[in-house]
């Protein structure tokens, strides 16, 4: 086990050249000795390159990479001790389940006692002991990759990598796999990296997120931070669902009082002192509100910050979605399943201060959380 | 604007039964789901209401014609297929005017082009009219998809799968795009899908497949909350819902429910559950219970609720899911908070408040 840690990595492709892209820009990381971090973004966003060099199958174009205290940017992925599943399973088609996970402890020369309670010890706790003595070409898609997982985990490895492991398989056995793996990491407390581009994925197994796009990291933090403190538009549009309300406001100032009155919507926000300082000191008449889905509670017309009629409502078992039409705007709020409304009601929103952020529509950068 | 009807529909491909004995019929402007897994015949229903396949056995009627001889290009049915079955290299303007050539009776020129510039504007892609269909993300695709089968105003939509592949995002907006697009249109819709919550958000009725059989078919709140089976019951809801088998016993003139080989866990029913369990004493039902349902406590609440240690907790979205052990069981319970709870830590569950859903020991729902 071990800690890994990044110092302003870079990955140029065609490095030198005309063509050059810069697929990963100076990205600073530490993983503490047994933590479980998520690297979440959307495809192309540099993710799989920065796992792709952790794990030595990517030349660093630039910085250092250490596992532990060891820098590792000269070593070869064996010398390494990571362990890595990947998207495309890479089984071995010719051997059976228990053949392709005991394959590393073999060429180690393990003794067969070994071997066998190890192989059983991580089948059982990923529930695919019955596919022991099964071909990977007998096998759905989702299994193999649970395969290609156990595999990964049967050696006690540095750091264990999981790039896109739930891919081929379908909603509902991506939660029960999921959790298997979560179990038993948290049983050998191995450090674990996942690539991901499933937020529900990242939120529910890691305890940090990383969130990349284009190259760059948005911000690393847990989930509470990306959901109640996010450090821009696109980590607080790219992290929860129903995504965010962004909610065009102009920046206004009277004698009595300071607030947010909405362009394109009915209704305004007041703002504190402390907010309007925060306004004031970015230089900005317009600024972007952000307030999540969840965070809205319904209320009468008269009383929400904002005023609209219901467009529609959706029963979604578990909970609620409200669509109201505000103006030309329109905006969304997670409700209990039951709410009694119907089309053309109207409705008011409102929504506690705290949970209320603002951001800089050109620079897309938060300016406070909390108004 | 039509209704359509299936009656005893049959469809043997070879030796594997694709459909058993299905019936249904749709009502004049009804938005139907048909929901099931991967294999469960979905697609081959909407193939029979199309015409693209012959049922082996059974009738298919529109407004109370009978169609099945009839060819898919004669019964004024618009489909969208799960891959968008577009011309790639043609315009999307092209696109949309291929429909009409098919027709027996085109309108005009002039009200072609009004008519695919009305839908276009609708679904917002009027601005893409001259772009090559290859060109476009799959998310624009499948909105020409959705336009072309407009334009020649169908009696009957056919949908299959039409937001498999957008990303999540989108797919919130397009559900409240449809939303809208059936309210505006009023045309009698047939679509397929294996994501219960676009099911919920969109049907008027759903229809539950499986194994080529119909497993139910009720409105939104009729299959989440009075599924005909455990099978309807595990289809809709995330987490998935917790089905156990219990003891049914009468105890000093009380009835009581005991988890079978965990007696400690055990509680009082009431209500309507209650006097369906009531009918029951002394046998096995299996009672299930949905995740959120369950009143929990970190501290202990009262004598009805069952103490037992945390396995493992995950973020949950905007909740939290904890996953305890019932007896020998695994139970999913969603918080009402995304409040952090320590793996291993004591919980309280009192399952005495949570809505009962009742099905015998082979599954089906309990009357």
């Amino acid at each position: 086990m071990a800690s890994v840690t990044l110092e302003n990595v870079w990955k140029i492709y065609n490095h030198g050249q005309k063509n050059a892209v810069e697929a990963v820009r100076d990205v600073n990381l530490t993983v503490q000795d047994g933590e479980f971090i998520a690297f979440l973004g959307p495809s192309g966003c540099g993710k799989t390159s920065i796992l792709r060099m952790i794990a030595g199958l990517e030349h660093i174009s630039r910085g250092a990479i250490r596992i532990g205290d060891i820098v590792v940017n000269n070593l070869s992925p064996d010398q390494r001790n990571i362990a890595m599943a990947f998207e495309t399973y890479a089984l071995y088609p010719h051997m059976n389940v228990r053949e392709n996970m005991s394959f590393c402890l073999r060429a180690r020369n393990w003794e067969t006692e070994k071997i066998d309670t190890r192989v059983n010890e991580v089948a059982q706790a990923l529930h695919i002991e019955h596919l022991l003595e099964k071909r990977p070409s007998e096998l759905p898609g989702g299994q193999q990759q649970l395969v290609s997982v156990a595999r990964a985990m049967i050696r006690q490895p540095n750091v264990f990598l999981l790039d896109e492991p739930f891919s081929h398989s379908d909603a509902s056995q991506r939660v029960i796999i999921r959790t298997e793996i979560k179990r038993l990491v948290n049983k050998t407390h191995t450090t674990t990296i996942l690539v991901t581009h499933d937020q529900h994925e990242a939120v529910a197994m890691a305890d940090r997120i990383m969130v990349m796009n284009f190259a760059e990291v948005q911000q690393v933090g847990t989930a509470a931070d990306l959901f109640h403190k996010p450090a821009n538009m696109f980590v607080a549009g790219f992290v929860g669902e129903p995504a965010i309300n962004f909610i065009k406001c102009k920046y206004a100032k009277t004698s009595e009082q300071v607030s947010l009155v909405c362009s394109e919507m009915l209704g305004c926000f007041p703002i504190s002192q402390e907010a309007a300082q925060a306004i004031e000191a970015a230089g900005v008449d317009e600024v972007m509100v952000g307030i999540r889905p969840q965070e809205f509670k319904v209320t009468t017309s008269d009383k929400g910050y904002i005023q609209g009629s219901v467009s529609f409502f959706e029963f979604l078992g578990e909970e609620g979605h409200l669509i109201v039409d505000s103006n030309e705007g329109q905006v969304t709020a997670v409700t209990d399943p039951y709410l009694d409304v119907k089309e053309g009601d109207s409705v008011g929103l409102i929504v506690e201060r705290s949970e209320i952020f603002v951001f800089d529509p050109k620079t897309e950068k938060a300016i406070c959380h909390g108004v | 604007m039509a209704r359509v009807a299936l009656k005893n529909v049959t469809v043997d491909y070879g030796t594997t039964v694709a459909l058993k004995n299905i019936s249904f019929e749709t009502e004049d402007g009804e938005f139907l789901v048909i929901l099931g897994p991967a294999g469960a015949g979905k697609t081959t229903t909407l193939k029979v209401a199309a015409g693209l396949v012959k049922p082996t056995r059974g009738r298919v009627f529109m407004d109370g014609e009978d169609v099945t001889d009839k060819p898919g290009n004669l019964r004024n049915v618009a489909m969208t297929f799960e891959d968008y079955a577009l011309y790639p290299t043609f315009s999307v303007r092209q696109n949309l005017e291929n429909p009409f050539g098919a027709m027996e009776n085109p309108p005009t020129k002039e009200e072609q082009e009004a008519k695919v510039m009305e839908v276009a504007k609708m679904l917002q892609i009027d601005h893409l009219l001259d772009r090559r269909v290859d060109q476009m993300s799959g998310g624009q695709k499948q909105r020409v998809s959705l336009a072309r089968s407009m334009v020649r105003q169908p009696q009957i939509f056919l949908f299959d799968e039409p937001l498999s592949h957008v990303d999540a995002k989108i797919r919130h907006a397009m559900r409240a795009e449809l939303h809208r697009l059936a309210s505006a249109m009023a045309t009698t819709t047939i679509y397929v899908t294996h994501d219960y919550v676009e099911a919920l958000s969109l049907g008027d009725r759903i229809i539950v497949i499986d194994k080529g059989e119909i497993r139910q078919i009720g409105t939104p709140h009729e299959i989440y909350h009075k599924p005909s089976c455990e099978f309807v019951a595990n289809v809709v809801g995330q987490p998935n819902i917790n089905i156990y088998p219990f003891l049914v016993k009468q105890e000093n003139g009380n009835l009581m429910v005991e988890l079978k080989d965990t007696p400690q866990c055990n509680f009082s029913p009431n209500g309507e559950a209650g006097s369906v369990l009531a009918k029951h004493v002394g046998g096995v039902v299996h009672i299930g219970f949905r995740p959120q349902d369950i009143r929990y406590s970190l501290t202990p609440i009262n004598s009805h609720a069952f103490s037992t240690k945390i396995e493992l907790y995950e973020l949950w979205g905007r909740r939290g899911m904890v996953m305890a052990l019932l007896g020998e069981h695994e139970m999913r319970v969603l918080t009402d908070t995304d409040t952090r709870i320590d793996i291993g830590s004591q919980i309280w569950l009192d399952l005495s408040k949570a809505p009962l859903y009742l099905f015998d020991e082979s599954g089906n729902q309990l009357t």
